[in-house]
């Protein structure tokens, strides 16, 4: 770890304000990015990214400086987001959510990127094949080359279950690339057989 | 054809001994079906391990920022609403106890009569602690009453002076400004 980034953790667990600020400049990018392989969306991902450094500076205790602050950033990052997936299967009334007056955004509309590259598309039809645990595994192994037993730390997971879970999860995604590539292809024959006008 | 181990080993993802590693060869050489599943995977984590990263759009930590002003406060107006819902909601249950339990315990005739009762007691309290105080005030000097006037009304203003500010500051800060999101 870095010496500004030690200094930063040691004044944030202080309360230090500004120097967690610090933290949530240096680690936007690989959050927001987890958030938004998660999640599929532009501005989901932008509300779960703030979430999750909002937990972090809650929970600023619980961080234990002998591990990765990037990792624990992460778990929570995951847990949020695997949460948010289930609640859009079932979205139940939460008592938390009567209770609350509605903020006024805080995201100032960032515009849309049209930047959706055809790389991004097909990265994002794969991963939605997976369950949220399932994917939320796969990215942190892939991505962010967490260990089998990272992961499961992360994850709240037994390491045999982590094991379990990459393995049908990469089966999926292999299954779902064939899928996609034939699909692909029968595409491509059958424009190639239609007269053109 | 059996594809086990040898299906297995591809979604493994860890390296193989030699031997096994040979073994694989030889059946994805003979396994048209295997080859095109690890050619899948392998096409797979290559796009996993090489699709850009995400970012958020600029000045997202400025965004967090402003985001955690109103979170505070958001959080301290929860707490103090949560605080008045919980005392509210424990003085109403305090006299449904005493209501169940009068109900209970005598008829209304009773309870009328003992509500009267009490009050008449309380009130020939009241009088006879005045009368105590009058015939005290007729044998003390002028400046001791106006002494021991001036610091009761002290107390009486102090006392309220206090109330007022925690209620100020409990609903300006919340109860405790660390307490856990549920
Ligand atoms: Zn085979």
């Amino acid at each position: 770890m870095s010496n500004p980034e030690t200094e930063w953790l040691q004044r944030s667990l202080q309360g230090d304000e500004e120097a967690f600020a610090s933290l949530v400049e240096r680690y936007q990018n690989p959050v927001f990015n987890l958030c938004y392989r998660m999640l599929g969306d532009e501005f989901e991902a932008e509300d779960a990214a703030q979430e999750t450094f909002w937990r972090a500076y809650q929970h600023i205790q619980r961080y234990d400086p002998q591990r990765s602050f990037a990792t624990w950033l992460l778990s929570i990052a995951a847990h949020y987001c695997i949460d948010q997936q289930r609640k859009r299967r079932a979205p139940i009334l939460a008592i938390d959510d009567l209770l609350e007056e509605t903020l006024p955004d805080q995201a100032p509309d960032p515009e849309r990127t049209a930047s959706q590259t055809e790389e991004q598309l097909a990265m994002r039809k794969l991963l939605e094949t997976l369950n949220a645990q399932d994917r939320s595994a796969i990215i942190l192994r892939y991505w962010y080359d967490f260990s089998e037993e990272e992961i499961a730390r992360a994850l709240n997971l037994s390491a045999s279950a982590v094991k379990s879970r990459l393995f049908r999860s990469r089966q999926a995604l292999a299954r779902q690339f064939m899928a996609d590539a034939a699909r692909a292809a029968g595409k491509e024959r059958k424009q190639d057989e239609s007269p053109a006008f | 054809m059996n594809h086990q181990p040898f299906n297995s080993w591809l979604y493994e993802d860890t390296p193989l001994p030699a031997a096994q590693a040979e073994e694989l060869r030889q059946h994805l050489q003979t396994c048209p079906d295997c080859r095109r599943q690890q050619e899948a995977w392998l096409n797979v984590r290559h796009m996993l391990r090489t699709t850009e990263a995400a970012r958020p759009q600029p000045g997202f930590s400025n965004r967090w920022q402003a985001g955690l002003e109103a979170r505070r406060l958001r959080q301290q107006r929860r707490q103090v609403r949560i605080t008045i819902l919980a005392l509210a909601g424990a003085v109403l249950l305090v006299l449904l106890g005493l209501l169940i339990y009068f109900a209970l315990t005598s008829s209304f005739a009773d309870l009328f009569a003992s509500m009267i009762g009490t009050s008449t007691q309380v009130a020939v309290g009241l009088v006879q602690i005045g009368e105590f105080f009058q015939s005290l005030l007729r044998f003390l000097p002028p400046e001791v009453t106006a002494a021991a006037w001036f610091i009761i009304a002290s107390w009486i203003c102090s006392l309220c002076l206090a109330w007022v500010l925690s209620v100020w500051r409990i609903s300006r800060k919340g109860v405790s400004s660390h307490e856990e999101l549920h």
